[in-house]
């Protein structure tokens, strides 16, 4: 689960969680937006990062509790339709 | 309106004034802004570290001028992607120049820096594509700096949802 504002300055926290989840051989990646408050290209460009170590494993990343402004955002990168998107999208 | 109130001492009618270029009300000896547009100049370390105070700056601006809750994450959002786009191609800068105008109609956002080097931010990245997409108008300017080296300036305009573009 990701917490609180993901941009240009914290965004290395996430990619080190990312190379631990991928170290201890995890190939089913659900990444929950429920307690983000405010995420930038640069969260989303470490997420396709994510994905595409996973995806080279074999495996998967998923998007979950992502709220109407945030499929909004996926929607205008396009990325929408490279991630799944799972779960009922929240109102705010 | 704030010069309306009566306050201690003789109350005068107000009468419409203009001064320093802004719309005013004189009451009570001094002039208060009746000025529908906010503005806000920030000087700071051009540092990601903060890319949060430009967000909650421009998101501050954008709500007191009553703007819908898109509008509002929208420039912060692009306000964010505008500085981290400027701050990626800046060298050797320690400081980064911002205006804020908040409006009814439109929130601009002006955002500069020096530069050694005559190069304007990545137009094919990412957040450049994310920060077009979510307003009405960018412009970039590079150009010499008194002194030496350049002045690297981004700049946008938005305007709420279901409004004519500036």
């Amino acid at each position: 689960m990701l917490h609180g504002e993901i941009d240009h300055a914290s965004v290395g926290e996430l990619d080190t969680h990312v190379k631990k989840v991928l170290e201890a051989g995890v190939t089913e990646v659900v990444v929950s937006f429920g307690s983000v408050t405010f995420f930038d290209s640069a969260c989303l460009a470490a997420l396709v990062r994510a994905r595409e170590a996973v995806v080279e494993r074999g495996g998967r990343v998923v998007l979950s509790d992502v709220n109407r402004y945030a499929l909004r955002i996926l929607e205008l990168t396009g990325l929408d339709a490279v991630f799944t998107i799972e779960g009922q999208v929240r109102a705010s | 309106m704030r010069g309306g109130e009566a306050r201690q001492g003789t109350a005068t009618e107000p009468v419409a004034h203009r001064t320093n270029g802004h719309d005013g009300v004189r009451a009570n000896g001094r002039t208060w802004r009746t000025d529908p547009v906010s503005r806000v100049e920030l000087r700071l370390d051009a540092a990601v570290e903060n890319l949060p105070l430009l967000r909650l700056v421009a998101g501050d601006l954008a709500m007191r001028r009553d703007h819908d809750i898109d509008t509002i994450s929208d420039v912060q959002m692009a306000v964010d992607e505008a500085a981290a786009a400027l701050l990626d191609v800046i060298v050797g800068a320690d400081t980064l120049c911002c205006r804020f105008e908040a409006g009814p109609d439109v929130v601009r956002v002006s955002l500069e820096a020096w530069s050694a080097a005559a190069v304007g931010p990545d137009q094919n990245s990412l957040g450049w594509r994310l920060l077009t997409a979510l307003v009405d108008s960018v412009r970039v300017s590079v150009t010499a700096a008194a002194g030496g080296g350049h002045r690297v300036c981004v700049e946008f305009a938005r305007t709420p949802a279901g409004s004519e573009a500036p």
